[in-house]
């Protein structure tokens, strides 16, 4: 398969006035895209360390050095949590996939999620709440729960 | 001012909700009506080819991909693919063609493509579950839509429709 890029149908005339601006469109696109990885994998992150104290029925400090002291001191448990995540992740972006042939999916969609939004709010909720509003926090927890699909997995 | 910031965030977040998760799942179960769905419907045939160019000449890459809609092969159904929308309609047709099943023969071996449309994938795809399931379903594609198969490409859509392969190629 080929793609035509298009092209437009000026002439090789150059312009006569002086170009304004330093950086390249394309630059700004691409540092904005790699801008939406990083968010991804902080995401991931989040949804990681959140299951890790989620599980337990802890709070997760927002600190990041105390979260990973945390980590190092029950390393076991974050290996659980970071495979139990995995897991979900995968369920979740399996089954919005698989319900576009079969709506039926859609619950394991949504089941994944549940579960995964579930853990986040028992650590992160909290903490949180402190200097959000509830209904802000509880939008963040969903929102950083389902983002990282959208912004990784191929769409239209 | 922090009320202003935390609605404006809400309505955000609230908005992505919608249309990612929310909307998609009520199209699916039926509890957002289709009507409400916007889908640009194009007979191939006659739209395509002036379609592409159009853009083309403004410089512009379209933004949507294409949704092929494809004659499966009961009567009573279609099926869906996908391809972008910066090809001509002899590269869309080629495509097609040569879309293999997973034990490599061609999918759209014989069958005809009836139209292309831009849209969301799940909005469309909910359509055509929708046509698929009432018992009326007809064999003749929807009225709009304009059968293309009369330009084939030599290599599938010859292979079982001895109509087909009487019509001249592109």
């Amino acid at each position: 398969m080929s793609n035509i890029r298009s092209e437009p149908l000026r002439g090789e005339k150059r312009s006569t006035t002086p170009p304004i601006g330093v950086i390249p469109p394309g630059g700004v696109e691409h540092a904005f895209i790699a801008l939406l990885y990083t968010a991804v994998i902080l995401l991931a992150w989040l949804s990681v360390v959140g299951t890790f104290y989620g599980m337990r029925g802890l709070h997760a400090p927002l600190h990041p050095f105390a979260q990973w002291a945390a980590i190092i001191g029950a390393l076991d448990i974050f290996v659980q949590a970071l495979a139990l995540q995995v897991v979900l992740t995968l369920a979740q972006w399996g089954g919005r996939q698989l319900a576009r042939n079969d709506r039926r999916w859609w619950f394991l969609y949504l089941a994944a999620l549940g579960i995964s939004v579930y853990y986040n709010m028992q650590a992160y909720y909290d903490p949180l709440t402190a200097i959000l509003s509830p209904a802000i926090v509880l939008l963040l927890i969903v929102a950083g729960d389902i983002l990282p699909e959208f912004v990784a997995v191929k769409h239209h | 001012m922090a009320e202003l910031f935390t609605v404006a965030v809400a309505i955000l977040i609230l908005g992505f909700l919608w249309f990612w998760v929310i909307r998609p799942i009520a199209i699916d179960f039926g509890l957002w009506p289709l009507s409400r769905v916007s889908v640009d419907m194009r007979p191939v045939d006659e739209k395509l080819p002036e379609w592409l160019a159009r853009d083309r000449e403004a410089g512009i890459k379209p933004s949507l991909p294409v949704s092929v809609l494809v004659s499966s092969s009961d009567t009573a159904g279609f099926d869906l693919d996908t391809v972008p929308s910066d090809l001509t309609y002899e590269e869309v047709v080629t495509i097609l063609a040569g879309q293999m099943t997973a034990t490599g023969k061609p999918l759209y071996s014989g069958k005809k493509i009836y139209g292309l449309v831009g849209g969301n994938y799940n909005e469309f795809s909910a359509l055509m579950r929708e046509l698929r399931s009432k018992d009326d379903a007809p064999a003749e594609p929807p009225t709009g839509m304009t059968p293309i198969a009369k330009r084939p490409t030599r290599a599938t859509f010859q292979e079982n429709d001895p109509d087909l392969a009487r019509q001249p190629l592109p």
